[in-house]
């Protein structure tokens, strides 16, 4: 008598117990969508990172998510941009350089120098990029 | 009924008769029968209460359940179904915005911004849009482009934890992808690499070309000839120009 009694509670205990975690699965799923929907948005620490392992061109890439997704460009994110931009128009400046295509060589070179006063605190990436590409200097084609 | 005394009129629940005062033998009878009725009505009318409110505590409680039963079903199917829904309301959204976008990608493919075309084009899922089709082999080389790029750049990294092997197994993914999305396919519109299109695969091409001469060594004519070189040869050609390979 006393289990029959209890049966009902219990049954509405457990089946309250799966619907909660059923709702959290299903906003889990839909935030999760929402989330892919967005797009990824690289924040300025894993820029900051990124710059650490010299990776330029995985910040040349959350450069171009970020501004997909219309992120809006504070000035941290400027000057990190500008770094992106160097090292864009630095790795073309070469490749162009050597194949013998000056025109397009000297326009990447023109990007280059305009980037250079934006980079603010982040100007020591030069050497750096300069270093990686085997640019000796803006002469070295 | 009439008075066994007096012949007057009595009626069943007269105790006594009115008029000779002698006692109606039916009334006793009567009021027995009466108090059996009562007491069978009030048991039976006892009985049908307790059995409806039974019933209603059942009904209630199957009700509960059964709505309970009903939101986990509704919460499993949405959870399944997220991904469809979002892309649904994705591509109405898509829809809606068409000439938007197409006009970023005009202007984005234009200026011969390669890697923004293929980050906007991501970022807004534009692959749902029927009417951006014509992008369809303009965005896989440039999405594949932006790869190369990437990966041909990270080998110039003395500083990058993924191993080279890897790295260069990944850059000749890439650029296998790239080649073949340049080439027309029989059931392609021919939209799709004309006109601007066809300028911009041919910069592409270009591009690659000097990227991998002055970054994988690779020899000019060489890398002209790149496209049509099978998988195995170019990546014999970038471990040489890499200093892996060793004849």
């Amino acid at each position: 008598m006393k289990i029959k009694k209890l049966a009902f509670p219990i049954v509405i205990g457990i089946l309250s117990v799966v619907f909660v975690v059923s709702l959290l699965v299903c906003v889990a799923a839909f935030w999760s969508e929402l989330s892919y929907a967005r797009g990824y948005v690289t924040e300025p620490d894993s820029f900051y990172y990124s710059l650490q392992d010299s990776d330029y061109s995985r910040v040349l890439d959350g450069m171009y998510r970020n501004k997909a997704a219309g992120v809006e460009e504070t000035a941290e994110y400027r000057e990190i941009y500008a770094v992106a931009l160097y090292f864009e128009a630095a790795s073309y400046y070469k490749a162009y350089g050597e194949a013998g295509d000056i025109a397009s060589a000297e326009r990447e070179k023109a990007v280059m120098e305009a980037q250079i006063p934006l980079m603010g605190e982040l100007s020591y990436a030069v050497e750096d990029i300069h270093r990686q590409l085997g640019i000796v200097s803006f002469e070295d084609t | 009924m009439k008075c066994k005394g007096c012949g007057s009129n009595l009626s069943i629940q007269d105790e006594v008769c009115g008029s000779c005062g002698l006692e109606n033998p039916q009334y006793k009878k009567h009021r027995e029968e009466m108090r059996r009725f009562r007491k069978e009505y009030d048991s039976t009318r006892e009985a049908v209460l307790r059995k409806s409110r039974h019933m209603g505590g059942v009904t209630l409680r199957v009700t509960i359940i059964a709505v309970l039963v009903t939101l986990i079903l509704i919460s499993w199917v949405l959870a399944a179904n997220a991904w469809n829904i979002g892309y649904f309301i994705r591509e109405r959204q898509v829809a809606g915005e068409w000439e938007k976008h197409g006009e970023m990608l005009h202007t984005l493919e234009e200026s011969g911004e390669y890697f923004a075309l293929a980050a906007y084009y991501d970022e807004h899922s534009l692959y749902q849009c029927e009417q951006l089709e014509e992008y369809n082999a303009v965005y896989q080389a440039c999405r594949n482009y932006a790869y190369c790029y990437e990966y041909l750049m990270q080998l110039q990294n003395e500083d990058d934890y993924t191993p080279r092997e890897d790295t260069i197994g990944y850059f000749c993914d890439s650029l296998d992808y790239l080649y073949e999305n340049m080439v027309q396919e029989e059931y392609d519109p021919p939209e799709w690499y004309e006109g601007l299109h066809k300028a911009t695969l041919e910069q592409i091409t270009y591009e690659i070309r000097v990227l991998l001469m002055a970054y994988a060594k690779i020899p000019a004519e060489v890398a002209g000839q790149f496209p049509e070189l099978s998988t195995g040869r170019r990546l014999v050609e970038i471990e040489r120009g890499l200093g892996i390979y060793e004849d």
